[in-house]
């Protein structure tokens, strides 16, 4: 099993008033499985996200990943765990507009200290379709491009688990199902976990499995 | 229009943190600026209204000789019935006492004298005109209380002038007559003009100030007076200033420093602009898709530009009432800080013409220097507005960069109005705006290099391509803690020089002491009388008086003093109005060099059809009168006229403390002309100077000698605090410069914030990411002050060679105290303003 999720529960306080958004919630998905994830907004689609990533704690439960409950790690090894097992795709493409695509994609080979950083970042963008805009800067390239350049940073480090938000709803139709088309080829070829957080019915589609997020729990 | 009020203020509302730092920049850059302004309004005011004390009369007639009756008594016929005359005379001289010896400066006066204001004694006595004074029938003296130090006295001691013993009767707490105090480099002795001239101090070619005051019925015709009583004396080396020329004359040194130091000033206020440009520069681009949607919405361009512009002088408003503010808190410690240098108490207060300064300056400025930028507003494009994912941006063109101009004419006309002076206001706007390319072309090839670097961190490697990708950030810091660390590091370098030159000008050994007023008469006597002590003199020149009459048969027109518009013209108005000291020698001295013509071989030939003898004129004092090679001047030497033809040009070291003329003539004319003589004694230890002296004052009274070790240190002394005051402006640019850094840096953690947490999300700690920003600013912080401290070794040096004929040495604290200072500073900088987004948690990104 690559993710498991044990009665995860997560409760927010607006004002006076305790919002409980995960209500004991749990999953288990296979190992290279894509999972689509859906729910209608504030359902806490992103609210689970940030959670399996790490980047929030919960009130309760546990989330296994690689046989670890990631949940009980201190701030620093939930760092250096989340930098080397837990790539993330933002809808805002969230790149170093200063670096290059190529450079982009070293930053977490280098963050990580590997070897081979250029060549492995080359070829990831090269499976992205981008080996002509390596030294091209964010913003000299395209929406489209920006996002996949996004998408091979995430999944250079050979992540075991790759988490998407929304990873097409900064573009348009057309350009969002391109790159979408790339990024199913491309976690297929190299069997990556991933959960993918969409509105789109049609890309849901396209994922293996497809879980409705509703009044806090995954159906 | 009251849409756009409305906008605009919602704007600033909601955008605390660009008005603080944009207010906070803008209002420092300000605050010297106007300190100096309410400064030198202060010091006009209260020249202006201590004149009359300050010269003792309406109108002063005065040479640097004894007048003789027969020049003076057309002036006498105009003024008898109209005016009180008082007559002094103002010289240096030796002073013994308790078998030491001092030169002081003695100040021989009539019963009338002071015409206006007063002397205040120790005793509770207040001198005036009317006051009958014992110094004018007895031998008495009051003397300034550095001299009952100097010399361990007390009041009832005696001290000898010349060959009379005065009774030191008093001592003056407060002399309202006294200029620049700093600048004098003997104290005063006040004594009766009759009993002085019983002491016989005073003989042929002796220096000494021989000035008539007068007093005039009615004070208000003083101009007209002027005007007729030049016409009266057309001699151009007697001297006629009213109050007014010498209220001028008094606060010329003190208005030469707060010109300077409002240059400097101008540094912070620049520096300040160049972060205000900054900060808007950010704001605005950051307020491009609000733009774009007051567009859609039906606001026109020139509309929306209004409202930044609104907003600009907004604020530009509100920092300069923040920089009056700060300014009436700094006044108190300007006044303090001034109050040594200047002739008289100046009360500094903020005027009404500083207020509208502050806000010309605060409102014209800030939209001077931003006008650029709203530029590119302008080409906000609704269309995109339109594209899915589309980025709405502020369009800046190269073409824009005109749109400078207009600040920059405006900075231009600032230096020239701070310096009062063009040569000197475009001098420093060239010299600055060279260091501000010098310092981009520096920072521009840092850049450049940087991705040859290879460093093993990847905290290194990404801190430096940060450097390298953010140009106008990196730029912008470069160029503002560059020009502050150059400005801070210029002053010592400077100072370190001058000392080297004063101590030892060109590696020459600096005599121990500077013999003048000898009298011909005198000169065999001294000289066997110094062989008898085992010591002999050095560089005897004979120094004879003359005036310039004719420039290649051109007259040598004096030149009426006036309102005058810059100091160039004021300096040149003086230079030419004194008259000149000739002497004569057969060889160059060790202190000159040759730099135009050929040196003469032999004295000048004599008798009829013989050629003019030849003429050695300073390099510098020929430019200033326009006097080229071969020009025949014509003197007037004792009524007897005598010329002579430049055959060279010489570059003297006038510190070198040797008897140094502006003209030498051949020899073979003017041995013959009555003069006095000066001489030099080489180097010896303090002990036996001191001692040389004392005994020389006991020999030969009359003869004035400066204690060449002590006036060296005086006058560093002296340099000292200047520049003590010009560095505390150069750190306030500085200071100036670490806001502008403070600001950059906000503004980039801010627009990094992004990058810093999408660098958490990648693995790396907030450790790893507060050293990534240490490491960058460190970069930074070393890299600016580098560049500037190179700069102002670069430029010291140019100077040195300018100024001390190629004498410099490097001082290294100064420069290593900046670099370890600065970079630590831009360390703690980066922290400060980013250590919320340090420590913030990268959930930001996914809340987006």
């Amino acid at each position: 099993m690559s993710l498991t999720i044990e009665n995860l529960k997560k409760t927010y306080q607006q004002g006076t008033e305790k919002i409980a958004i995960l209500k004991g919630l749990s999953a288990q998905i296979q190992n290279g499985e894509i999972v689509a994830i859906v729910g209608r907004s504030g359902s806490g689609k992103s609210t689970l996200l940030s959670l399996l990533a790490g980047l929030d704690s919960a009130d309760a439960g546990r989330i296994l990943l690689k046989d670890q409950n990631i949940l009980g790690f201190s701030e620093s090894e939930m760092t250096n765990f989340r930098g080397r097992n837990i790539g993330i795709v933002f809808q805002q493409f969230h790149l170093m507009n200063h670096l290059t695509a190529l450079e982009n994609v070293m930053l977490p080979l280098e963050i990580l200290q590997e070897t081979d950083i250029q060549t492995r970042a080359t070829e990831m963008l090269t499976q992205m379709n981008l080996e002509h805009r390596l030294n091209h800067l964010p913003s000299e390239l395209s929406g489209g491009e920006c996002q996949r350049v996004a998408i091979a940073r995430a999944l250079v480090v050979k992540p075991a688990i790759l988490l998407a938000d929304e990873p097409s709803g900064n573009l348009d139709l057309e350009t969002g199902e391109k790159v979408m088309n790339v990024f199913f080829e491309v976690v297929r070829r190299n069997k990556i976990t991933t959960l993918l957080v969409t509105h789109s019915d049609e890309l849901a589609k396209k994922c293996d499995r497809e879980l409705r997020l509703q009044d806090g729990v995954l159906n | 229009m009251f849409v756009i009020f409305k906008w605009a203020w919602r704007e600033i509302r909601n955008h605390r943190l660009f008005v603080l730092m944009f207010t906070l920049n803008l209002s420092l850059g300000l605050v010297g600026f106007l300190c100096l302004d309410a400064f030198k309004v202060a010091l006009d005011q209260s020249l202006k209204s201590n004149a009359q004390v300050m010269l003792s009369g309406d109108i002063a007639i005065s040479a640097r000789r004894i007048l003789s009756s027969q020049e003076l008594k057309p002036v006498k016929e105009l003024l008898e019935s109209s005016s009180v005359e008082s007559h002094l005379w103002e010289f240096f001289s030796m002073t013994a006492a308790q078998g030491q010896s001092r030169l002081v400066q003695v100040k021989a006066i009539d019963e009338n004298y002071p015409l206006y204001g007063e002397l205040n004694l120790r005793s509770g006595k207040k001198i005036e005109g009317s006051t009958v004074k014992e110094v004018i029938t007895e031998p008495r003296a009051w003397v300034y209380p550095e001299l009952l130090a100097q010399l361990g006295l007390q009041v009832g001691d005696s001290i000898k002038l010349g060959e009379v013993h005065f009774l030191v009767s008093d001592v003056i707490d407060e002399d309202k007559t006294q200029t620049f105090r700093l600048a004098s480099l003997a104290p005063r002795v006040y004594v009766g003009l009759g009993q002085i001239q019983k002491a016989k101090l005073i003989g042929f070619g002796s220096t000494v100030s021989d000035i008539h005051l007068f007093k005039l019925d009615m004070p208000e015709t003083v101009a007209e007076v002027k005007s007729r009583v030049n016409q009266l004396i057309p001699d151009t080396s007697i001297r006629i200033e009213t109050a007014m020329d010498a209220s001028d004359d008094s606060g010329r040194a003190l208005r030469y420093l707060s010109d300077y130091l409002g240059l400097v000033s101008m540094v912070a206020l620049f520096l300040a602009s160049l972060g205000t440009a900054y900060l808007f520069r950010s704001y605005i681009v950051s307020r491009s898709y609000e733009i774009a949607i007051l567009n859609a919405l039906g606001l026109g361009r020139g509309q929306a530009q209004k409202i930044y512009l609104l907003q600009l002088a907004g604020l530009g408003f509100v920092s300069s009432l923040i920089s009056l503010s700060l300014s009436f808190l700094l006044l108190p410690a300007l006044t303090a800080l001034l109050a040594e240098f200047s002739p008289m108490n100046i009360a500094i207060s903020l005027s009404m013409k500083t207020v509208v300064l502050a806000i010309l300056m605060g409102t014209l400025g800030s939209a001077f220097s931003c006008w650029p930028f709203l530029l590119g507003s302008r080409r906000v494009k609704v269309r995109d507005l339109l594209v899915e994912g589309g980025d709405v941006q502020s369009q800046q063109r190269a073409k824009d960069l005109w749109a400078f101009l207009p600040g920059l004419i405006f900075y231009w006309l600032l230096a020239i109005w701070q310096a009062n002076s063009l040569q000197t206001g475009s001098w420093f706007v060239i010299f600055f705006f060279s260091s501000f390319l010098l310092l981009l072309f520096l920072g521009y090839g840092f850049q450049m290099l940087i991705p040859w670097l290879r460093p093993p961190s990847w905290i290194w490697r990404q801190a430096l391509l940060v450097l390298s990708r953010k140009k106008a950030s990196t730029l912008s810091v470069m160029v503002a803690i560059g020009l502050g660390s150059l400005l801070i590091n210029l002053m010592p370098q400077l100072k370190a020089s001058l000392k080297e030159e004063l101590a030892a000008p060109q590696n020459m050994k600096l005599p121990s002491l500077f013999l003048f007023d000898i009298q011909d008469e005198q000169m065999a006597p001294l000289q066997q009388w110094m062989q008898s002590q085992g010591h002999a003199l050095a560089s005897i020149s004979p120094m004879v008086r003359a005036r310039i009459l004719k420039i290649n048969d051109r007259d040598f027109e004096k030149t009426e003093a006036k309102e005058f518009a810059t100091r160039e013209e004021e300096a040149e108005a003086r230079f030419r109005n004194r008259g000149v000291n000739l002497s004569y020698r057969e060889k160059i001295s060790e202190a000159e060099d040759l730099s135009a013509g050929k040196w003469w071989t032999g004295p000048a030939s004599t008798g009829p059809g013989a050629s003019l003898p030849e003429l050695s004129l300073e390099t510098r004092y020929a430019e200033r009168l326009g006097i080229a090679m071969g020009d025949i001047l014509s003197f007037d030497i004792q009524g007897v006229e005598i010329q002579g033809r430049v055959g060279s040009l010489r570059k003297v070291r006038w510190n070198s403390f040797q008897p140094n003329f502006f003209i030498l003539f051949q020899p073979g004319v003017l041995e013959e002309a009555p003069k006095t003589f000066l001489a030099s004694v080489p180097q010896m230890s303090m002990e036996e100077t001191q001692n040389l002296q004392n005994k020389l004052v006991a020999q030969f009274p009359n003869v004035s000698m400066i204690d060449v070790a002590r006036t060296v240190a005086r006058i560093f002394e002296v340099s000292e605090k200047m520049s003590w005051s010009l560095e505390l402006m150069a750190f306030l640019s500085i200071l100036a410069g670490f806001i502008v850094l403070y600001s950059i840096a906000s503004q980039q953690a801010l627009s990094r914030r992004w990058d810093l947490n999408m660098m958490k999300v990648m693995g790396a700690s907030p450790r790893q990411v507060k050293n990534l920003l240490r490491s960058e600013f460190f970069v930074l912080g070393l890299l600016s002050s580098a560049s500037g401290v190179l700069l102002s070794v670069v430029i010291s040096y140019l100077l040195s060679q300018q100024l001390f004929e190629g004498q410099f040495d490097f001082y290294w604290r100064e420069p290593l105290l900046t670099l370890v200072l600065v970079s630590g500073m831009s360390v703690f900088i980066a922290e400060l303003s980013a250590r919320k987004i340090v420590n913030e948690k990268p959930l930001a990104l996914l809340n987006r």
